[in-house]
């Protein structure tokens, strides 16, 4: 848990395999596919980036500034006061035509872009020069954790200066070559599903799915304001149910909310029959009397995945609304939703709690 | 190789578009003496170090004093006539 600050977002660019980059949507538009492999849905660059800047950027760079200039747009903020990214894998591809190039020319006559490109903090590094940044900048690289540390960064440094603004984001992407690799250790399906029906398969694996988000985070309410973030923690490796019930008891009432308040829960299983086998205990005992929505199935699994559930989230807060397709079961929607909590994993391995509260 | 200054032009202008991501360009869009950076191009310095690579890579040439780089990436013709003039003494 953070301090004693108040965490408010103030706003969102979601570029994801579903139509979400348009923020006077929620998920009106669904796209399916066939393959397991799920990949963004994405604007017409040219609106977002520069078009000599645009020419040499990989696909995931553009992806990942063009959310970072819609965030900015909609939160009406020029300059930051700092960039703090997440990414589990970094840019596979770039990284992946950078070695075979080595291979190719016996490690002489590199081209320098596609290093560039391949460096995990490529994306906050660019996005600085973009809009003339000169403030805080990292980037995490912790895996299936990422995002939750680059959100704990950034409510630790409001908690020292709460007027301040911090973009941060998250990117993965579904790169072939991980799919590849993430086949051999069952990861993602060997047989090819419907996304719409990951719920309903028993195989091992999920989806592989990518994204990019970025997302204001201030201490201070504005009139935009999606919602508040109350807290974010994280659970390595629970080995049981009761394990997680315990950690996530502790942390809402770290918070001062009970399960009675929440109004509605984010599940992030994966459709994966063994590495959910915790988190379906959890849905089935303590959180079997919460309204639930999944979105898995719409944006694929990836190290990144929880900004999906915080983008939801704030969109659930902000517009009042929970789109049918992220329903679990047939629930009327609650007249008014006060209190989101997310609750995921990432291949059982990194667990992550997100609680969000109307503004 | 005995290509004429009029082919290695050609080539050139195809493999700038490709080596450096020239989108919706087309070789017939660039005349040969079109500056290759501020006004013309407009190519930054990490594109030249692309053509520094490419130099090397696809011609054998290796451009030791970066000074002589102002002059060689001026435009698709100095390029072709250094790459012609240092093919030579080869």
């Amino acid at each position: 848990m953070a301090g004693k600050a108040q965490y408010f977002i103030q706003g969102i660019g979601m570029i994801s395999p579903q139509k979400t980059f348009d923020n006077q949507m929620f998920l009106e538009e669904i796209t399916t596919y066939d393959q397991n492999v799920l990949t963004a849905v994405v604007p017409d660059f040219k609106a977002y980036i520069n078009p000599i800047q645009l020419r040499r950027l990989s696909r995931m760079l553009r992806v990942g500034l063009a959310s970072a200039t819609i965030c900015l747009r909609d939160a009406g903020i020029e300059h930051p006061d700092g960039i703090i990214t997440a990414t589990g894998y970094g840019f596979l591809d770039e990284t992946e035509k950078f070695l075979r190039e080595m291979l190719e020319m016996k490690e002489k006559q590199l081209t320098p872009t596609h290093f560039m490109q391949g460096t995990y903090n490529a994306l906050a590094g660019l996005e600085a020069v973009m809009i003339k940044c000169m403030g805080y900048n990292n980037t995490y690289v912790s895996k299936g954790f990422a995002f939750e540390n680059a959100l704990q960064d950034a409510m630790m440094r409001l908690d020292e200066h709460q007027a301040a603004h911090y973009l941060v984001g998250s990117y993965d992407e579904a790169a072939p070559v991980q799919f590849i690799a993430s086949i051999r250790e069952h990861h993602f399906k060997a047989e090819p599903i419907v996304n719409l029906n990951l719920f309903d398969t028993t195989t091992k694996g999920t989806i592989q799915g990518e994204g990019a988000a970025f997302f204001d985070l201030t201490g201070t309410r504005h009139e935009n304001t999606w919602c508040e973030l109350l807290d974010v923690a994280m659970v390595y490796r629970p080995e049981t149910k009761d394990h997680l019930a315990a950690s996530l008891a502790d942390f809402l009432k770290a918070n001062n909310i009970s399960l009675e308040e929440v109004d509605v829960w984010l599940n992030g299983i994966t459709g994966d029959a063994v590495r959910d086998v915790i988190l379906k205990e959890l849905e089935h005992s303590d959180l079997k009397a919460i309204p639930q929505a999944r979105y898995k199935h719409l944006c694929g699994d990836y190290c990144t995945v929880t900004s999906f559930a915080l983008w939801l989230g704030a969109s659930v807060l902000k517009k009042q609304s929970i789109p049918e397709v992220v329903k679990a079961s047939a629930f009327e929607t609650p007249k008014e939703i006060k209190t989101v909590l997310s609750v995921s994993h990432y291949m059982n391995r990194n667990y992550a709690f997100m609680l969000m509260q109307r503004a | 190789m005995n290509q004429t200054i009029e082919e290695l032009t050609q080539e050139l202008r195809q493999e700038l578009i490709k080596q450096l991501n020239l989108e919706d360009m087309i070789p017939a869009d660039f005349d040969e003496n079109t500056p290759l950076f501020g006004e013309g191009l407009g190519l930054d310095s990490i594109d030249s170090l692309e053509l520094v690579v490419l130099l090397d890579r696809n011609y054998g040439i290796k451009l030791k004093d970066p000074k002589e780089g102002r002059q060689v990436f001026h435009s698709i013709r100095t390029m072709a006539e250094y790459i012609q003039k240092n093919r030579a003494q080869v």
